[in-house]
């Protein structure tokens, strides 16, 4: 195995990894929507990387941060529903890159790599951020978990149990903005979305707590990141869809196990 | 008064503060206690200074006893204004000098009738409409004093406090706007848990509650009733600090109450695995040592490893109702306790209700929008429609002119006021062994 192969395949087994746990919250929150806000959200991130010419990982996570930012405060706000609010924040975001991105006559930016990922193109420095901040990402929905967990089965009963839901909220907002900024890299931000959502809801066939469920999530992510990779490489497929594809089949197969828990 | 009859063969006007009419002229009462006052501080050459008599005509401002949390809330609103401790030390002062009595059960103050003789006669409280009356008779303290004599006995409060119903209260004849007062802190059992004082709450421009007081105290039973959209749940969630206050205030005189609520709705996601037991353990760190004790009380130990989702409306009440006792509260808010519920599971819940408060000693709140069997399991009731209309004694209420017209007198009459029995054979036993047989009683 080459080194450009190991590193996909360590990076994207890492992150699937990492998401999984944060995907489940994404399920029982109803925030699927928010995810994919967020990705779309990325595109002007590559723009204004491009444009002033820094580091387009930090870029999309500080536009992928910001957009959480200003989602949490909309929502505060309560004047218009979150689902408008996150279709108005994610396509305006999405629109204004592609604007400035067509702008910049001087460069062609490969659109297709960021829409769709290009695993392949992980450096080592990919790899570290990955590990490094994913991992620092996931440590702290640990600490947060039960609180969190709390919150969202029922925001108001968790209050007067004492948790600090504003606080704990806007923690998860932020952590899931940098783990969906991580991920674009790996299936692209129009399949980002399937990274997280795909291995919780066949985990939740498996599953009967929500600690198991996220591990279970866990697990099948990073079977489908490798199947994905192997089934791209054999059959010369792009490799974020081959990846989705795969975790697809788990969902499907895994069918029969439906079943409600306990 | 026939109560008092046996007490004392010497019984007259002058030695019973009478409970005052409904329609009396109260300013006079106010104007009487000041000049009283001033007469005896300049007996006894003490200064009754402007911060002394304003806290003295608060405590007359009515016949109920006041707090000192409500005291010190009227005093913001006057424009000299006044720190705390310079109202307690006001408050000493005129505790000192016999112009008020300290009510020590509520936690509250009331005007003194007869403050120059020099006694701290028993006082009579009313648990509906809060009102205090005062008995004057120097022999009870004389025996008192004998009795504590004898036992070597040293007496440094000597208040008897005496509960019951008010002649108006206790006919059940409430006639006007004040024979129920809204904001007086009413029935007691034990000390204020919390208290509202002229809440107001907006929400995208409305007013959907203004002017609502209310308080609620260890081992009693409130509730609030009132039609849909009255603003019930507003309240609730207010009171809870859910919400942003726009004007009024929220005391809690004990520090730190623990809460235990029960929401009206809860919604999981499907796809969140979750049994009842590990719902019950979010409760806090202590929770899964009492959960198995908590789940037989409320009649739900047979549930512990269901999904959540899995239950039925009254299983889940019975779980949330657990969740919330885990934290040994000392306040339980129960908003709609009963909803989707079956007639006869409500009948079995209110009375769960009922045992746990003898059980817990805890202050109880709930919500309800029916009628018919909230009545049965209550110790006073608020009737609130964006403000309170009434409250007070379950059958002052339903008697009150401003609740018939709320709810048509159609309504009201077909309510059975009934009260509940305690001999009554429930599902206290409840374990896995049996099911639902025992819940099937009429």
């Amino acid at each position: 195995m080459d080194d450009l192969v190991f590193r996909a395949l360590l990076g994207g087994v890492g992150l699937a990894m990492i998401a999984a746990p944060f995907g489940a919250f994404v399920v029982w929150r109803r925030m699927a929507y928010f995810g994919a806000a967020l990705a779309h959200a990325a595109i002007l991130g590559i723009a204004l990387g491009f444009l002033f010419e820094i580091n387009i990982t930090v870029a999309i996570l500080v536009i992928c941060g910001l957009s959480a930012l200003t989602l949490s405060w909309f929502e505060r706000q309560q004047a218009l529903s979150s689902d408008t609010i996150l279709g108005i924040l994610a396509h305006g975001a999405l629109a204004l890159g592609l604007i400035v991105i067509a702008l910049q006559d001087k460069l062609r930016i490969d659109l297709m790599a960021y829409l769709f990922g290009d695993i392949l193109a992980l450096g080592p420095s990919d790899i570290l951020l990955i590990y490094g901040g994913g991992g620092a990402a996931l440590a702290i929905l640990l600490i947060i978990w039960r609180p969190l967990l709390s919150l969202t089965i029922h925001a108001d009963l968790a209050r007067v149990e004492g948790v600090k839901v504003e606080r704990t909220r806007l923690v998860f907002m932020l952590l899931l903005a940098l783990v969906v900024g991580l991920a674009m890299k790996i299936v692209g931000l129009l399949l980002v979305t399937s990274l997280f959502i795909i291995p919780a809801a066949c985990a939740r066939r498996f599953a009967t707590t929500p600690e198991a469920m996220a591990a279970v999530g866990a697990l099948i992510g990073a079977v489908a990141v490798a199947l994905g990779l192997w089934a791209s490489f054999y059959w010369d497929l792009p490799s974020g869809p081959a990846i989705v594809m795969a975790a697809i089949a788990f969902f499907i197969v895994s069918t029969p196990f439906s079943r409600r828990i306990a | 008064m026939h109560e008092n009859q046996q007490m004392s063969d010497t019984i007259t006007d002058q030695a019973l503060t009478a409970f005052p009419e409904g329609n009396h002229d109260h300013r006079a009462c106010i104007d009487k206690a000041l000049d009283r006052a001033e007469a005896i501080c300049a007996e006894r050459k003490v200064r009754l200074t402007p911060v002394r008599a304003r806290v003295l005509e608060l405590v007359w401002a009515s016949h109920a006893p006041v707090g000192a949390y409500g005291l010190l809330d009227e005093l913001k609103n006057d424009k000299a204004g006044a720190a705390a401790p310079t109202i307690y030390r006001a408050l000493e002062f005129l505790l000192e000098q016999g112009l008020i009595h300290r009510i020590e059960s509520l936690n509250a103050y009331v005007g003194c009738d007869h403050p120059d003789s020099g006694h701290s006669g028993p006082i009579l409280i009313c648990r509906a409409c809060g009102q205090a009356a005062e008995i004057e008779d120097n022999g009870i303290g004389a025996v008192m004093a004998r009795w504590a004599g004898h036992a070597g006995f040293e007496v440094e409060t000597p208040v008897i406090e005496l509960k019951g119903l008010c002649p108006r209260c206790g006919d059940g004849v409430s006639g006007g706007e004040s024979s129920v007062p809204a904001s007086v802190p009413a029935p007691h059992s034990g000390p204020t848990l919390i208290e509202a004082v002229n809440l107001r709450v907006v929400l995208s421009g409305l007013d959907i509650i203004s002017n609502v007081s209310l308080s609620v105290h260890k081992g009693e039973i409130v509730t609030i009733i009132g039609p849909n959209g009255a603003g019930k749940t507003t309240l609730v969630r207010a009171l809870l600090g859910l919400l942003p206050i726009k004007e009024g205030r929220v005391f809690h005189p004990l520090s730190d109450p623990v809460i235990g609520y029960v929401p009206q709705k809860i919604d999981i996601d499907e796809t969140l695995p979750l049994t009842v037991k590990r719902f019950l353990d979010l409760a806090g760190p202590q929770a899964s040592k009492r959960r198995e004790k908590v789940l037989a009380e409320v009649g739900a130990a047979h549930l512990e490893a269901r999904p959540l989702q899995r239950l039925s409306g009254g299983e889940l009440r019975r779980v949330l109702l657990a969740r919330a006792l885990l934290r040994q509260p000392d306040l339980l808010v129960l908003d709609e306790p009963v909803q989707g519920v079956d007639v006869i599971g409500q009948a079995e819940l209110y009375q769960l209700i009922s045992r746990l408060r003898d059980n817990y000693g805890c202050g109880i709140l709930m919500v309800s929008h029916d009628l018919h069997v909230v009545m049965a399991a209550t110790d006073r009731v608020v009737c609130l429609n964006h403000h309170v209309c009434c409250q007070g004694l379950p059958e002052t209420v339903s008697k009150h002119p401003e609740y018939l017209s709320l709810f048509g007198p159609e309504e009201a009459r077909g309510m059975a006021v009934y009260t509940h029995h305690h001999d009554h054979r429930h599902d206290d036993g409840h374990d896995e062994g049996h099911d639902h047989e025992d819940h099937d009683h009429g």
